[in-house]
């Protein structure tokens, strides 16, 4: 590769690591990369950012890390460490009881890991298929373990329920819920603010339906009815906060906003920041800055509105700056 | 022996219901693990879920650890699987999105982790002696990039410089810092030879 190539790619390199490379220096990026040693050079100036960020924000304290992981561990949403479940003794009775009733449901779920593994592997590797190494305990693809403590009931007034398959039950201030949940408030009057595991709070008014996608990193949200105000911590780079209801998308990666939906149709009000919106559907995303509204109602474009045109209604439920 | 009960010991323990050793095996090995799978994550608190999820995996799959001293070596394994997982989900995700060169990225990093996936522990903490030796200002400019996540305009602002300017300087910045962190490990590797 010649001097001014590499000089280039450098270029396209640094701002990649800096999130500043527009489509067609990515699609020119992404050429560089079929040859091994920039692809090699590439690696290691992504692996070194990382280690950077890492080393200076340094390891959670220890027992952060072990409530962290007992709380994963604890079968139900309001189970204290002491109650974690018993690892059964390899061979034991009670190890080969759990095998024999588990047997189909795991043979049909490694039947669909396989074939969905398969099916990644002719679809998305084509040309470089994915070798995979002899592994110490298997972890299932896409299925991350049960997660827990992603979310904490902050304070709760009223009514609020936490809503399963099998109905709900009430939920109580401090209690953590495994993985995500359905959160409910029933009455105009009730009110529950949640925090996520990533500092970001979300205050659900009365009359709402909220479910927050359980998961890891727990920051796929559903509101199917009612009303948030949320303020949102800065998000890691390409993987945003997503808000979500039956219309419409609302991609967050640091701000304070609230939504709330309509039989028209679901506001979002931007009140710090900037908030991506698009249709459920598909579409073009609109980006709303603070200060500005958007409704999205029927099919057509939506456009952003300045907060003061809100409905007076609407207006009214909002806190004051 | 008492105040450093070997892991073998711990994980006796924990077979028999004592969840509280368990405790002891998340303090001893956690930051370890994090600094060994930190190099291979796209994003540092990537790691931290690893080291969390594998932390849980092996909990769950203690009863088939064979040899209890190898317990460590065992849950790297843990999180190298599910550092492979996360790329495979991030490839999926890229493709999905048509997002090409987050794909690419992918591609190669799971390529680099099946060739060997050397323990990036090593390569931590020469990072962390080399960031100490920067210059004030390269510090600085490091920590308004990496602590406080400032873009480039932010940072020429902060630093009374154009954001080209600083795109160029922070480059340079991290090729010195690739250059010391190879140097110091080639200096260990030596050293551990003689």
């Amino acid at each position: 590769m010649s001097a001014p190539d590499l000089a280039r790619f450098d270029e396209l390199l640094s701002r990649y690591l800096d999130a500043s490379l527009g489509d067609a220096d990515e699609h020119e990026l992404l050429g560089y990369l079929s040859d091994a040693d920039l692809a090699s050079r590439f690696h290691e100036a992504t692996q070194l950012s990382t280690e950077i960020a890492g080393v200076l924000a340094g390891s959670v304290p220890d027992e952060v890390m072990i409530s962290l992981v007992l709380s994963d561990l604890v079968p139900d949403n309001e189970s204290a460490p002491g109650d974690l479940p018993t690892i059964p003794k390899a061979g034991s009775s009670a190890a080969r009881a759990k095998r024999r009733y588990r047997t189909p449901f795991w043979l049909a779920l490694a039947a669909m890991v396989v074939l969905l593994v398969g099916i990644v592997a002719i679809y998305l590797f084509p040309h470089a298929p994915v070798p995979v190494a002899p592994a110490p305990v298997a972890v299932a693809v896409q299925t991350p373990p049960t997660m827990a403590a992603n979310v904490t009931v902050s304070s709760v007034r009223g009514e609020v329920y936490l809503v399963g398959t099998t109905g709900r039950e009430s939920l109580a201030a401090g209690q953590t819920l495994k993985g995500g949940g359905t959160i409910q408030t029933v009455g105009q009057r009730s009110r529950a603010t949640v925090v996520l595991r990533d500092g970001s709070e979300i205050e659900l008014k009365g009359d709402t339906t909220f479910t927050v996608e359980t998961g890891p990193a727990a920051r796929r949200l559903f509101l199917q009815q009612g009303m948030f105000i949320a303020t949102v911590t800065k998000q890691r780079e390409n993987d945003p906060m997503i808000f979500t209801t039956d219309r419409a998308v609302a991609t967050v990666r640091g701000t304070r906003l609230a939504m709330v939906t309509d039989e028209s149709g679901p506001y979002l009000i931007v009140s710090d920041g900037t908030v991506a919106l698009q249709r459920s559907s598909g579409g073009p995303e609109v980006l709303i800055a603070a200060g500005f509204y958007c409704h999205v109602e029927g099919q057509g474009q939506f456009r952003p509105f300045p907060n003061d045109r809100l409905p007076r209604d609407l207006q009214e439920r909002l806190p004051e700056k | 022996m008492q105040d450093h009960p070997q892991d073998a010991q711990i994980i006796a323990e924990v077979r028999a219901g004592n969840v509280d050793a368990f405790g002891r095996l998340i303090a001893r090995y956690q930051r370890l693990l994090y600094y060994s799978v930190l190099g291979k994550v796209r994003e540092h608190p990537e790691a931290q879920d690893i080291v969390q999820k594998s932390f849980v995996t092996a909990y769950q799959n203690l009863a088939t650890l064979t040899d209890p001293e190898a317990f460590f070596p065992w849950i790297k394994g843990i999180a190298l699987n599910h550092c492979r997982n996360e790329w495979r989900r991030h490839h999926s995700y890229a493709t999905m999105k048509e997002r090409l060169l987050e794909a690419r990225r992918a591609e190669v990093s799971l390529l680099r982790l099946e060739e060997g996936g050397a323990d990036t522990s090593p390569r931590a903490e020469a990072l962390r002696q080399c960031l100490e030796r920067l210059e004030p200002e390269e510090l600085s400019l490091i920590e308004l990039r990496f602590v406080q996540e400032f873009s480039m305009e932010q940072i020429g602002a902060e630093l009374s410089k154009g954001a080209e300017a600083v795109r160029v300087w922070l480059y340079r910045v991290r090729m010195r810092l690739a250059e010391c962190v190879k140097r110091r490990l080639t200096l260990a590797a030596g050293g551990e030879a003689a």
